[in-house]
């Protein structure tokens, strides 16, 4: 079975790339880094800009989203309203084509879906450093992170239609995201916020 | 259950508040005040639980609810996915089956009841001196007996300094929530009716999820529930959401609720803009029934459009939505109703003098 990118015809093209503030998410390895350029249209493409009102400590290796390998580097702290944002932005959009993270997540397990391994504890440790190359959806887009504010993240990992979270073996989630996930599904439903 | 609320409102004669806790506080106005300024000055009642429990208050709010199958039977999230049922059926069956849910529908509709907010005090039951000091903590014992009711039942707090008295409602209500549990109840409020979250619900549209969880949190008469309600009803006049509470058990309460505060117009806009005569006219007969010291009663044989003429010519601008609404159905009789070249009107109706006779008045009767 070929495995099909998302996102990778627009690498290959001659175009010009188009300015964002949100970072290209996934399966952009290919290009090169590019500097911080000014921010003109949110809602557009891919770029390696900043976002505007998140400040990142410099100095640090920060796992950003164009980076692939994100072992020993730190995950990115965004803002609640930023991940929303995120959310509805092009390059979210261009890099999950409209289905769920998990969707076309795979692990590095080559065998049959029902003699794999459990999953794993955690992907990003206590100092905020993450520990393999390959972490689960949530925690390899920096800006993704279960919330009560933001219910149609929480909303992917459930059975359509009912509060119940899918199976840790099929969404691919490390177990410390599915208890936040299971804890913020609580908080929307308390604080009124849930679908 | 209609019964136990018609008697307790007998008993809210409330002895400390000397205006109503579902009306705004009144103002002092100027001689140049506002229309609904002025129309405050009446005396209003101090309880309202009489007034909404009367019965052609009840008929009309339960007409202006109206019923729609499609909303209460929509599809809701629940925690096991069901699959959905076909069945073949005639016509007569069918028919015959959209009465019953018509039917199912209309007890699912059972209004909140209207009350004033509870005022009771603790008594004390003994004051021993002997044991103060024996604790830092007071120590609240509750009757957990099967067959007592949630309101009768013995709630008394030992205070550190040796009081015995009876709890308070909010510890009383505490107490039974933790005792006898309820799914979604916990035993402080959850944070859905605290102010940022209220809002921000408020903003997506949820009202009739927070008022349904008010409902089944709170008892009718806590002044928690009070201020949520109003919160909500506030919210929902302000930014004319009405649809979102019409056919669900909220919506005779948040009428009643504008009605008492003089807030009509708003509705009355909303049900112009949807061309709906009759709910109008049933609005304004419910103003009329709640405030009766009128120039102009209604009579038994006004038609739905001769109400909403006198109320228009009465009170509102011929810039409004009202009266082009007026227009739109009865032309002929909307041609009277811009007599007055002055525009609208700014005296509250029981100061009014007797309007001179007009020349075109040939279409009144």
């Amino acid at each position: 079975m070929s495995f099909v990118r998302l996102g990778v015809s627009h690498l290959l093209s001659t175009t010009p790339v188009r300015l964002s503030c949100f970072r290209a998410s996934l399966h952009t390895s290919c290009r090169p880094k590019q500097k911080a350029v000014e921010q003109n249209n949110p809602e557009e493409g891919d770029a390696n800009a900043q976002p505007a009102g998140d400040e990142i400590p410099e100095g640090d290796m920060l796992a950003f989203n164009h980076v692939i390998k994100k072992k020993g580097l730190f995950k990115p702290q965004h803002s609640i309203d930023t991940q929303i944002k995120y959310m509805n932005s092009k390059a979210f959009y261009d890099a999950y084509g409209g289905l769920s993270i998990f969707m076309w997540y795979k692990r590095n397990y080559k065998g049959q879906y029902l003699f794999q391994p459990k999953p794993r504890l955690y992907c990003i440790t206590k100092e905020n450093k993450f520990n393999t190359n390959n972490p689960c959806p949530v925690c390899r887009d920096e800006y993704l992170f279960f919330h009560y504010k933001n219910p149609a993240l929480i909303e992917q990992f459930l059975y359509e239609g009912t509060d119940k979270p899918r199976p840790l073996l099929r969404t691919g989630l490390c177990r410390e995201q599915y208890v936040l996930l299971q804890a913020a599904l609580l908080k929307a439903k308390e604080m009124g916020s849930y679908l | 259950m209609m019964c136990s609320v018609q008697r307790r409102s007998c008993l809210l004669l409330s002895t400390t508040r000397r205006y109503s806790a579902w009306i705004a506080a009144k103002k002092q106005s100027k001689a140049g005040g506002s229309q609904a300024q002025q129309q405050q000055q009446r005396p209003e009642p101090t309880d309202v639980g009489r007034l909404f429990s009367d019965e052609r208050v009840q008929g009309l709010l339960h007409k202006l609810t109206g019923v729609s199958v499609d909303k209460t039977f929509a599809n809701k999230r629940i925690s096991q996915a069901e699959r959905p049922h076909y069945a073949l059926m005639s016509v007569q069956e069918i028919e015959r089956t959209r009465e019953a849910m018509t039917k199912d529908a209309l007890e699912r509709l059972q209004m909140v009841p209207f009350v004033e907010p509870r005022d009771s005090r603790p008594e004390i039951l003994s004051d021993d001196k002997e044991i103060a000091g024996f604790d830092k903590n007071k120590f609240v014992f509750t009757d957990i007996t099967f067959d007592v009711t949630n309101r009768e039942r013995t709630v008394v707090v030992r205070e550190p300094d040796g009081v015995l008295r009876t709890a308070t409602p909010e510890e009383r209500d505490r107490m039974n929530r933790v005792y006898f549990e309820r799914p979604y109840s916990p035993p402080f409020p959850p944070g859905v009716f605290s102010d940022s979250a209220l809002t921000e619900a408020l903003n997506s549209d949820k009202h009739e999820f927070v008022l349904d969880w008010a409902c089944w949190y709170y008892e009718p008469d806590n002044p928690e529930f009070v201020n949520v309600a109003r919160t909500v009803y506030d919210h929902a006049d302000k930014f004319k959401k009405y649809d979102l509470l019409w056919a669900t058990r909220h919506y005779g309460g948040l009428v009643f609720y504008l009605v008492l505060n003089h807030r009509i117009d708003g509705v009355l806009e909303h049900y112009a803009e949807q061309k709906k005569a009759s709910e109008a006219a049933d609005l304004i007969r419910l103003y009329r029934t709640a405030f009766t010291d009128w120039r102009k009663a209604i009579k038994t044989g006004d038609s739905d459009v001769q109400i909403i003429q006198d109320y228009v010519e009465q009170y509102c601008s011929p810039q409004s939505k009202l009266s082009s609404f007026l227009q739109g159905i009865a032309p002929e009789l909307a041609l009277g109703s811009q007599r007055s070249p002055q525009g609208p009107r700014k005296t509250p109706p029981s100061s009014r003098k007797p309007r001179p006779p007009n020349k075109g008045d040939g279409n009144k009767k």
